[in-house]
């Protein structure tokens, strides 16, 4: 019974300020959506792909180099990300940024469990991020060139400038803002509910008054 | 020699219905909460003859004189004879919701002995009858505390079965405290989610004071519909 009122109060208290809170959700969809669209930069990624490990020619391949290549590609990750490199294509393209926001802008994974490297740059403009993503690829395969005196690394793939932006994701955004808007009116509508001192039930009348309650009046028209 | 002009208080128009719902529509459940409170009452205190109630509320706005309008219309559908007394000499409202005019009452009896009852009294059903407050005067609180006053109101008591006595706000003025100091009976009127609790409370420890026997709390403006909790009562403890 008990439970039973819980449940049918805490109805009531969200369905009573259900219109703030469709507002308020209406609101925040609609701005995030208007933020993602017209006032967020978008940022476009373009990745160029190596490979560990020359391409045989007519030989068999070995097992033993394709062991040796995969321990590589951990090394050859790190070497990739580091300030050596960016610091190279800086100087290389005469870039106006610190070595730190170029290596912000590069992103270096190993596409899963293979010797294939992924070198992935974000910018504002999808070409540049084609044009840095192939730069760092390039200078990363002379370096390995200096710093391990290998020349075993290769480009599978040149990064092309992309279509669509990775961010910002409009739909996303919109879903997590509808989201939270949901969940701050619910949290405001029970807030002003516990802020509300207004005699509101019999239940009120018994326990603050102590007087009789001599009949409850519904409300009407003409009140 | 000044020609006196005689007024009455006479209907203006007939689409006043809406707020005596008690009047309009017998059988609506708002009327059914009426017939409650009028039995309620009834029983609230057995060892007293109550003749003259107070209804009055701790704040402006509370739908005080509707529900005291509505009462006195159920009270005269079961053969009481009632009478209401317009005792808002502030703002009174009252002959609004009858539907009447505010020129001769309870004022002009008190202060002058040319008018009689009978030309101030309306009755706008069977049984129920009303007396407005007429013109305002300019110290309420001490008219309402004179022995002129207790003693119309004894007078009146041998007419009507019950008598029930419209105040201001009991907290905005001192009114109310002074009339219930000596009328039988007080119901204290709370609108839901407008009046909040600590006034209700300061205007019971206020009548309390003047030794007013609170019979008890009408709880007016109840949200209806869906989802609505506030019909849910505790039996026993």
């Amino acid at each position: 019974m008990e439970q039973e009122i819980e449940i049918r109060e805490i109805v009531a208290i969200v369905s009573k300020r259900w219109k703030a809170i469709l507002a308020l959700f209406i609101f925040a969809v609609a701005t995030s959506l208007v933020a993602s669209l017209y006032f967020i930069q978008p940022v476009y990624e373009s990745s160029a792909t190596l490979l560990v490990g020359k391409p045989t020619e007519g030989t068999q391949v070995v097992i033993q180099d394709v062991q040796l290549n995969r321990q590589l590609v951990k090394t050859y990750e790190e070497i990739a990300r580091s300030g050596v490199v960016a610091s190279a294509v800086i100087q290389d393209l005469n870039l106006d940024m610190s070595v730190n926001q170029l290596r912000g802008m590069i992103n270096v994974r190993q596409v899963s469990d293979t010797e294939i490297i992924s070198i992935s740059v974000s910018d504002n403009s999808p070409d540049r991020a084609a044009f840095l993503a192939n730069s760092v690829a390039n200078t990363f395969i002379t370096k390995v060139g200096t710093i391990m005196n290998l020349d075993n690394v290769s480009i599978i793939d040149e990064a092309e400038p992309s279509t669509s932006a990775v961010s910002p994701r409009p739909n996303l955004n919109a879903a997590i803002a509808g989201v939270l808007a949901i969940m701050l009116g619910v949290f405001m509508a029970f807030a002003l509910e516990y802020m509300d001192n207004t005699i509101k039930t019999p239940k009120d009348v018994e326990q603050n008054l102590e007087l009789p309650l001599l009949g409850t009046i519904p409300f009407f028209e003409g009140e | 020699m000044k020609k006196k002009k005689r007024k009455t208080n006479t209907h203006a128009t007939d689409n006043y219905l809406d707020k005596l719902i008690t009047s309009k529509n017998a059988k609506s459940p708002v009327s059914e909460a009426f017939r409650t409170i009028r039995t309620n009452i009834e029983f609230s205190d057995i060892d007293k003859d109550k003749k003259t109630l107070l209804t009055t509320s701790a704040t402006q706005g509370e739908g005080k004189s509707v529900v005291t309008a509505n009462l006195g219309v159920t009270m005269a559908m079961a053969g009481k004879r009632v009478l209401i007394l317009d005792a808002d000499l502030r703002n009174p409202t009252m002959h609004k919701i009858f539907n009447v005019r505010n020129n001769v009452g309870i004022t002009n009896l008190l202060l002058n002995g040319s008018i009689s009852l009978e030309e101030t009294l309306v009755s706008p059903r069977p049984n129920l009858y009303f007396l407005p407050c007429g013109p305002l005067p300019p110290n309420p609180a001490e008219l309402l505390g004179s022995k002129k006053m207790r003693d119309f109101i004894t007078s009146l008591e041998e007419h009507f079965d019950i008598i029930l006595v419209d105040a201001p706000p009991a907290l905005a003025v001192t009114d109310a405290s002074v009339l219930a100091s000596y009328l039988d009976g007080v119901i204290l009127i709370a609108a839901s989610g407008q009046a909040p609790l600590e006034q209700v409370v300061a205007a019971k420890e206020q009548l309390l004071k003047v030794k007013a026997n609170i019979l008890g709390v009408v709880l007016n403006k109840v949200p209806q519909g869906n989802g609505s909790y506030y019909y849910h009562y505790h039996y026993g403890q």
